[in-house]
């Protein structure tokens, strides 16, 4: 069981985005993507999403390629959150975080998809925001309802399957496992909410989802990733526990920035502080 | 409710005044039933032969171009596209004025296999210029709205060039005149007019209102549909046809008819709500509202002259199209 890009290379004429990537994330893990810009953090969403043909290389969801899989069945399986916060039309932060039910009930939500997007946007702390228009929210409102919208997609299936009206193959698939691709979800976050959002899925991982987060913030993947895997130049430098990959003389290469790496006063993970040059 | 008020109404007005009661009483005659209102035979020729089907077919072209802006819009994901505006009416025009041509040529203008001629080339020639439009104004994934204006202006003005071009070399009153195709009218109406265009509007409104959910998954972006597990090339080859169906019926029936498109989508979402069905069922119903009431200025206004219906629309939506752009300014510059 398992969601995992096998030796991926993407190739833009002479750029080289990607060079030989492996990642693997299991059902109930949280894993990290860090690096710098232009590190290709992006462009391995995109492959694991099935954006991007690589090559050579092959992206494998429970062992069978994400390219053979049929659309719908996919969209079962794995949601996505992109850095892009445009959504057309008025639609408001309940419509908008209602689509990422779609997939279950292909245009006509049920009871249960609306409770299950009203306690997700209570838990992103949007609950009050719900019957605003999405485009007139701030950045970080609309970062948070995206988040709700996305984990709506692969969350909270198994409850709303007791309806008869769920789609025949989301419940057939109700039992198998489901994962989540995000891109910066936390960037336009104030402090409190990135813990929001953090906390929250980790929780959804803790219940069985697989995430992977690519998180510019090295102290929030300390503090909620199982793994961090570590990338430059479209490469995997280090990958490992938060305590094996975050390493002062690692960080300061990778990032080209003197780092201070200390043990966090009162919790059991390291904390990372970049320290400008004197 | 409004629209049945509406079609009564301009059932009975003209240089013939038809009372209700008068309208009712000569429907249920018809069908060979008594009332105690009594009518003219005049009365009865005028509403059978002329008003009805004029009626009906101002009312299923208000649908048809309504739906056709709910499609386009859906498409570009911006309420600023008008099919009427960017090329796909001209294109229909053109088509539908080539198609006439043929008819003519082939001795079956006015029956039955002309007007399905005519309506399917209309329809053709719509996709064409709706596929040139698209091409031009998509780029990986993304549609540029402003690129999709001003293509759809110099496309537009291309096809109106071409469709004088045509007319002036047919020489034939059949083909109709400039006007007629760039501003539309409904004097010249008849019954085939009417079943051919429902046959055609009603199923495509209903298609599209299927589509309607995944509309609004597109709302979100190409690639965010695609991973709610959407087939988006499907969806756009789908709702281009169904733009080109309304169009191009809307067209061969009454030529242009400007603005629509653009006013109603947008006012039923502001008063109905944003889910793609609603809106598409809701512009069905307020479009042809809309245009029966248009219609009906149209032809009482300046009586006896009549107005090209055309006239009257663009006089409302071109400032609201300006209006629109106002409020989607900071959206366009972005």
């Amino acid at each position: 069981m398992s969601f995992r890009a096998d030796g991926v290379s993407v190739r833009i004429g002479s750029t080289t985005l990607l060079d030989d990537v492996s990642v693997e994330v299991r059902p109930g893990e949280v894993v990290a993507v860090a690096g710098p810009n232009g590190a290709g953090k992006s462009t391995l969403i995109g492959v694991l999403a099935g954006d991007r043909r690589p090559s050579p290389g092959a992206v494998m969801l429970a062992e069978r390629a994400v390219a053979e899989w049929p659309r719908l069945e996919l969209a079962h399986r794995r949601a996505v959150m992109s850095t892009d916060r445009t959504v057309a039309f008025s639609f408001t932060a309940e419509e908008v975080a209602l689509m990422g039910r779609l997939p279950l009930h292909g245009g006509d939500p049920t009871e249960a998809d609306r409770r299950v997007i009203g306690d997700l946007l209570a838990a992103v702390d949007c609950a009050h925001l719900a019957h605003r228009v999405f485009a007139t929210l701030s950045t970080g409102e609309r970062q948070r309802v995206s988040l709700a919208r996305a984990i709506a997609q692969v969350s909270d299936v198994t409850g709303a399957i007791a309806d008869a009206r769920r789609h025949a193959d989301a419940r057939r698939h109700a039992s198998d496992e489901r994962y989540l691709l995000l891109d910066e979800p936390t960037s336009s976050l104030d402090p409190a909410h990135q813990h929001v959002a953090m906390r929250l899925l980790r929780n959804e991982a803790n219940r069985g989802l697989g995430v992977l987060a690519v998180l510019h913030d090295l102290n929030l993947a300390a503090a909620y990733a199982d793994r961090i895997v570590l990338m430059a130049r479209g490469r995997i430098v280090a990958s490992g526990s938060p305590a094996e990959v975050l390493r002062a003389d690692l960080l300061a290469s990778v990032f080209d920035i003197p780092m201070l790496v200390i043990p966090h006063p009162h919790l059991s993970h390291p904390l990372v502080i970049a320290e400008p040059r004197s | 409710m409004l629209l049945v008020v509406a079609v009564v109404v301009a059932m009975g007005i003209g240089t013939v005044a038809i009372a209700p009661v008068e309208i009712a009483a000569i429907l249920l005659g018809g069908i060979g039933l008594e009332t105690p209102w009594a009518y003219s035979e005049q009365q009865e020729t005028v509403l059978t032969a002329i008003r009805i089907p004029r009626v009906l077919a101002t009312a299923l072209v208000g649908a048809a171009w309504a739906t056709a802006g709910v499609a386009m819009q859906g498409l570009y994901r911006t309420p600023l596209a008008d099919p009427a505006l960017v090329g796909l009416g001209a294109g229909a025009a053109l088509g539908a004025a080539l198609g006439t041509a043929a008819a003519v040529a082939l001795g079956i203008v006015a029956e039955l296999a002309g007007n399905v001629l005519v309506a399917g080339a209309a329809v053709g020639a719509a996709f064409a210029a709706g596929a040139v439009v698209y091409r031009v104004a998509s780029a990986s994934g993304r549609v540029m709205v402003a690129t999709m204006l001003l293509a759809g202006l110099a496309l537009s003005a291309f096809l109106v060039a071409l469709t004088a071009l045509v007319l002036a070399a047919g020489r034939t009153p059949e083909l109709g005149s400039v006007a007629f195709w760039t501003l539309g009218s409904f004097s010249g109406v008849v019954g085939a007019d009417v079943l051919l265009a429902a046959l055609v509007v009603g199923p495509a409104v209903l298609v599209l209102a299927r589509l309607g959910p995944r509309l609004d998954a597109l709302a979100l972006g190409e690639s965010e549909a695609g991973h709610l597990g959407i087939d988006v090339g499907r969806l756009t080859v789908q709702v281009s046809v169904i733009l080109a169906i309304l169009t191009g019926a809307a067209v061969a029936v009454a030529g242009v008819v400007a603005f629509v498109a653009l006013m109603v989508p947008a006012v039923v979402r502001a008063w109905v709500g944003r889910p793609h069905r609603v809106v598409t069922i809701g512009s069905a119903m307020l479009g042809a509202t809309f245009l029966v009431v248009a219609d009906v200025l149209a032809r009482s206004l300046l009586s006896p002259t009549e107005l090209s219906i055309g006239v009257l629309t663009t006089l409302l939506g071109a400032p609201f199209f300006l209006w629109l752009l106002l409020r989607q300014r900071g959206l366009l510059a972005a």
